[in-house]
């Protein structure tokens, strides 16, 4: 024993050394705090949250979420888990798990540096390379959030470069490797599907270690070095899918489903792109070198990293990292360490470059390749993603370096050098040590004290029954806010499901889906507006029996609107009959909605048939219309018995309310000058491509808007050659001709204002455009041409203009409503949830209404507008008379930040943030006045909004009172969540008077009522058989049917996946569907009495795949035994 | 037959000329040619600023031993709060040690063959 000690004293010491510092995680910690929030993953109970990750369903977080992708992280979660199990106290378990990581990510680089550099002598390398591996910002950015995917990122780096690096050397043999490589990956893989842009540095490395050497490898070999690695991947590739077979298998079966969804996510390529250059805003290449660039560190002097910015002495450390790193290949001498040491700068070198992500220089590459090469778009964040390529990079050069330089220095105790260098590098890292970086903005911490009262609700509603759901109110402002709490909670992830495992409804697009968004949004409205019919129908039918106030909420907190607590308390106070108080500590209550009884599972006789657009979904939330399904997406064959037919018809006049977007030229790459110009006009085929007339209308306006730009240079050059700008004018002429007749043809008449607005927009810029190049020109004396063709193109233009104005001013938008309800049959309703609402909160319905051109007086007090339809119905015009919500206006003066104005002062009645509003003037003189919105509105003090006075006049919204000639202004504005009421100031210079320059002010809401018709089928004599069900885990349900004498619809108030599957006896029922915009629905046909089994699909290949990587890793294990006594039996002999 | 014969000390002589003349040409030309890929525009530009470096006549170990001196001249400049400045010189120098890396591993490969 002492010979072991003796022998392997100075590997002991240094690995002694490793488990001391990595207890440097227990000083994080305050007394009863625990790291949550943000994009922390942690759970207050980490055995429930387990529980609730071994099935790849989780009903707790709204209409359920698939978690077929997500089982790669069940492993991170078990940790926890595992440790608390273990029998250490729960507020320890976060030490321990985070010093565990600490010492392994350590460990891993150890083990590397060790293979690299084994001499005694090297130990500076070794603990330097440790050091400056573990010791790093963008590690302690994840480390302080806990986020486990990412530390063991930074274990399976080292690990695979040192596997790849053996192999490459010649040992230990293919297979072995295969199962090494697959072992560290099944260990460290950093969560599976949802890992992989975590990998990045991995995949760049082994790329990198491949390439380096295969050009360092003498070229007769090169072949046999292709083969072995080609065979290493294949080799690996087999074992990959067998290890790592239980997140795999779940994963393939749902990978279709799973891809939409994310790419939605996230925005799409675009989106994608925009985050990466977000992200990239400070990852210059000389933040880089210094090892700094993340985007939270910038601007942000409350941040732990501000005095790397401002102390001289920190700003010459991060200097020295990358002298010290670069100087490595200086320093190298012998042949053997020369090839490795070129090799980690040629790997810093790489890693430096995809770290900058979208930022210039080379920016634009990073971008081509996210355009282009199907994945890429995966790491979006490139700083986050390939910094720790660089980070393992410098740990081995920086190591060198102070190994050469000390080696250097003539001074005989060399060690104590090394040991002030060490000193050093933790004192640069000072942060480390530190408890207080956990603040994201005080009092919003990571860290946080979980009150008593959220863990006393956790208790008491594990005990209420599973199949129901609770509503949180207040909802957040936005489905992607942030979630606050003034205790100090912040994060995008709502705090129910790592509390309890119970389904919670809170406003949050955790997965998109616009459908539920709706959906949750109709919820709280009706309850909010005390419509508590609607609510009722709607809670019924998304299976919510309780409703928990939370009055804790950060309501005012500029980053996580909220709505007001006491609206919703108040409403539940006024209802006691409806909703009953169960349980209350705190800020916390839980009401029992009385009046109902949700069933998740239930059956019905026939379904209503929805048409409708999305927008509609809160009307068809109403007990008449429930169960319904929408026609888009529904099987052809689908025999359900319907017993009526909703349709909506969207507002085609609502186009003239929408903010306009400019319509802006480019300046084109080839001019008609060019000798390219020809193939340039044979590309353009967007025109043959058109089917639809709006298809070739915007491919007209494109391709004048192509020409228009191009011969807009005319305004800046001179014209050498007048033939080659002619075709262009020729062509910009054509084409307005075809866009007159197309025009006259099918538009003038319509009520596609859409297209029509579109047309305006191009026209008034390239009217503009041509105009000024006939003026400044002169073309129209010169009498070229040139001039001809451009002056015949102005004319058509402005036949249209003047068609299209009076088309486009023939009424007051604001009030009137356009509709094409030619397909419409049955009764027609308006949706009293779209209409202005009075100071009484009662639905202001139209005046008149007029069908094609009969004009009628609408019955007040009625959603419905006409119970028999003239057959030839084909325009429906809506006539609405709304208050003027100017009024009372005041006359002041008031003291800008340099200049005193004279204003009409009024506040807006009724208002609220969430609405949009237009106000319309008449304005005597052009540019006299200023219009400015001022709101009003509460600040939740935090360390960031501290600094922003409480009360102020601050006119976010200011607009000039141009009217563009016209005399009439017109400006549309929306406020914030947070705003309590606004006033709005029309102003002039104080020696003008307000009163002259604006008359007839206006202000008015904008609203966009929804007409939809319901037309009544023939009633079913359906008889509906008796349904129990059980529930034997999140994916399984049991569903008894007793006596079923017709065939029914069975309901799951799941949120629908295709892999859901409904079985009797072992046969799939094939008729599913989604119902209700989104549970599940089967068509039932069959009769007696029999049991359905409920399962989710991917559930079934999760055992599977379990299966199969024990198999796998058990097999793998002998086999590696066997290979190791043989190699002990070989040596012995 | 017509033969050129290049002399090569020429050549060597004038290949600073040579160099200068290839990426001024390359500034020139590269942006008028229009739907070249970033990639080409890039790599041609890369490659002329190669074709430079090994013209003069420079080691891939003295480059590197520029692009370390330059990281005083950072640190200078981001002391003096000169950020804009820095961080053209911080991608030159990413441009110069790169260069420097390239050259040194293939000077190691040639020596080792």
């Amino acid at each position: 024993m002492l010979n072991f000690f003796k022998k392997y004293r100075y590997l002991l010491i240094e690995i002694g050394f490793i488990a001391f510092i990595s207890l440097i995680p227990f000083l994080w910690f305050k007394p009863n705090h625990v790291i949550l929030g943000l994009d922390s993953g942690y759970a207050v109970d980490f055995v429930l949250w387990l529980k609730q990750r071994i099935f790849t369903w989780l009903p707790s977080q709204n209409f359920g979420i698939d978690l077929s992708a997500e089982v790669g992280v069940v492993p991170y979660n078990a940790l926890p888990a595992i440790i608390e199990l273990l029998g250490v106290a729960h507020y320890f378990v976060q030490r321990v798990l985070l010093s565990l990581w600490f010492f392994i990510i350590s460990i891993s680089i150890y083990a590397l540096t060790r293979y690299i550099f084994p001499k005694k002598e090297h130990w500076i390398i070794r603990l330097t390379a440790v050091l400056i591996y573990v010791f790093n910002f963008h590690l302690y950015s994840f480390f302080l959030q806990g986020e486990q995917p990412m530390l063991s990122s930074y274990v399976i780096l080292p690990l695979f470069a040192l596997l790849l690096l053996r192999f490459v050397r010649g040992k230990p043999s293919l297979i072995r490797t295969a199962i090494y490589l697959n072992f560290v990956y099944l260990f460290f893989g950093s969560g599976g599907v949802r890992g992989v842009p975590l990998i990045g540095p991995v995949i760049l490395t082994s790329f990198a270690i491949f390439l380096f050497f295969f050009f360092v490898t003498s070229s007769k070999n090169r072949f046999d070095y292709l083969r072995k690695f080609l065979s290493l991947g294949i080799c690996s590739g087999i074992f990959f899918i067998f290890f790592n077979a239980y997140f795999l298998f779940p994963f393939l079966i749902s990978f279709s489903l799973q891809y939409g969804n994310q790419v939605a996510i996230a925005g799409g390529i675009d989106g994608a792109v925009n985050w990466a250059k977000f992200i990239s805003t400070h990852t210059s290449f000389i933040n880089l070198f210094r090892l700094q660039g993340d985007n939270n560190w910038y601007d942000n002097p409350y941040y732990w990293s501000y005095p790397y910015f401002t102390n001289p002495l920190l700003i010459v450390g991060s200097f020295m990292l990358p002298i010290l790193a670069f100087l490595a290949p200086v320093f190298v001498k012998e042949r053997k360490d020369k090839i490795i040491i070129l090799f980690f700068a040629f790997l810093g070198l790489f890693g430096l470059f995809l770290s900058t992500g979208a930022h210039p220089p080379l920016g634009n590459i990073y971008v081509f390749l996210m355009e282009r090469i199907p994945g890429f778009a995966a790491y979006r964040s490139g700083y986050y993603k390939f910094i720790p390529a660089v980070y393992l990079a410098f740990s081995i050069l920086i190591g060198f370096s102070a190994y050469s330089i000390i080696s250097k220095i003539r001074f005989k105790k060399a060690s104590l050098l090394g040991i002030i260098f060490i000193l050093l590098i933790l004192l640069y890292h000072f942060p480390y040590f530190q408890n207080t970086n956990f603040n994201i903005d005080n009092p919003f911490n990571l860290m946080v004290k979980v009150p008593d009262y959220v863990l006393k609700f956790a208790q008491y509603e594990n005990k209420l029954p599973d199949t129901y759901r609770t509503l949180v109110v207040p909802p957040p402002a936005d489905a992607y806010n942030i979630k606050t709490y003034k205790w100090g909670y912040f994060g995008s992830y709502p705090i129910f499901p790592l509390i309890t495992d119970r389904g919670f409804v809170i406003n949050d697009q955790f997965v998109y889906n616009e459908n539920e968004n709706k959906l949750i949004t109709s919820l709280y409205g009706s309850l909010q507006r005390d419509d508590l019919k609607s609510f009722l129908d709607t809670a019924s039918t998304t299976n919510i029996k309780y409703i928990l106030v939370t009055s804790d909420v950060a309501k005012d907190y500029f980053m996580s609107f909220t709505e007001d607590p006491s609206v919703f308390r108040s409403i539940i106070n006024k209802n006691k009959d409806t909703f009953r108080l169960v349980w209350e500590n705190g800020p916390w209550q839980l009401y029992e909605i009385t009046s109902i009884n949700p069933k998740k599972v239930e059956a019905f006789d026939s379904v209503t048939l929805s048409k409708a657009e999305t927008s509609s979904i809160d009307s068809l939330f109403k007990a008449d219309y429930i169960p319904f399904i929408t026609s888009k997406g529904l099987p052809a064959d689908l025999k359900v018995p319907i017993r009526g037919e909703f349709q909506d018809f969207s507002c085609a006049s609502c186009h003239m309310l929408e903010d306009t977007q400019e319509v802006g030229i480019t300046s084109p790459k080839i001019y008609p000058t060019s000798f390219l110009y020809p193939l340039k006009l044979k590309f353009e085929n967007d025109l043959k491509k058109a089917v639809t007339e709006d298809e070739k209308m915007n491919a007209l306006l494109g391709l004048t808007l192509k020409r228009t730009a191009e011969l807009d240079k005319l305004n800046y050059v001179s014209v050498q050659s007048e033939t080659d700008w002619l075709r262009a004018s020729d062509l910009l002429y054509s084409y307005w001709m075809n866009i007159k007749i197309l025009y006259n043809e099918k538009y003038k008449n319509s009520s596609n204002y859409a297209t029509l607005r579109l047309i305006s927009r191009y026209l008034t810029l390239e009217r503009n455009i041509v105009s000024n190049i006939i003026n400044i020109r002169d073309l129209k004396k010169e009498n070229t041409r040139l001039g001809k063709s451009l002056s015949a193109t102005l004319s058509e233009i402005q036949k249209i203009d003047k068609s299209l104005h009076e088309k486009l001013t023939e009424t007051d938008w604001e009030t009137n409503f356009v509709y094409d309800i030619s397909s419409a049959y049955g009764q027609i309703f308006l949706n009293p949830n779209s209409l202005f609402r009075d100071a009484f909160n009662k639905p202001i319905y139209p005046i008149a209404y007029k069908i094609n051109n009969t004009s009628y007086n609408y019955p007040q007090s009625d959603n419905k507008i006409f119970l028999q339809l003239p057959e030839d119905k084909k325009i429906l015009t809506l006539t609405f008379s709304l208050p003027n919500l100017f009024n009372n206006p005041a006359e002041k003066t008031v003291e800008f930040n340099k200049e005193t104005k004279r204003c009409l002062v009024s506040p807006i009645d009724n208002y609220s943030g969430m609405k949009r509003y237009v106000t319309n003037a008449k304005v005597a003189e052009e540019n006299a006045g200023f219009i400015y919105v001022k709101r009003d509105y509460d600040i939740f003090k935090s360390q960031k909004s501290k600094t922003l006075p409480a009360d102020f006049f601050n006119p976010e919204m200011e607009v000039g009172a141009y009217t563009g000639g016209t005399g009439n202004f017109i400006y549309q504005f929306r406020g914030s969540a947070n705003d309590r009421k606004a006033s709005i100031y029309f102003c002039t210079d104080k020696l003008l008077d307000p009163n002259v320059i604006f008359k007839d002010i206006s202000v008015t809401e904008l609203i966009h009522p929804q007409v939809y018709s319901y037309n009544n089928q023939s009633e079913l004599q359906n008889k509906i058989p008796e349904i129990t069900f059980s529930k034997i885990d999140p994916t399984n349900y049991k569903v008894t049917v007793k006596n079923a004498t017709d065939p029914f619809i069975l309901s799951f108030s799941e949120r629908f996946s295709p892999l859901w599957e409904a079985e009797i006896g072992g046969k799939n029922i094939p008729e599913h569907f989604l119902l209700n915009g989104y549970a599940n629905g089967w068509y039932v046909e069959n009769k007696g009495t029999y049991v359905i089994n409920l399962t989710f699909k991917p559930q079934r290949w999760l055992q599977i795949g379990v299966i199969t990587s024990c198999f796998t890793i058990a097999g793998s294990i002998i086999y590696l035994l066997f290979a190791f006594f043989n190699h002990v039996k070989n040596k012995n002999k | 037959m017509l033969r050129i014969k290049i002399n090569k000390n020429l050549f060597k002589q004038y290949r600073f000329h040579i160099a200068i003349a290839i990426i001024v040409l390359g500034a020139l030309l590269l942006p008028r040619i229009p739907y070249v890929s970033l990639f080409a525009q890039y790599s041609i530009g890369f490659l002329l600023w190669i074709s430079v470096i090994v013209a003069i006549g420079f080691k891939g170990i003295t480059l590197i031993k520029i692009g370390v001196a330059s990281f005083l001249i950072l640190l200078l400049l981001t002391l003096l709060n000169e950020e804009n400045l820095a961080e053209q010189i911080g991608n030159a120098t990413y441009l110069i040690l790169s260069t420097g890396i390239i050259l040194v591993i293939f000077d190691t490969l040639k020596s080792k063959r």
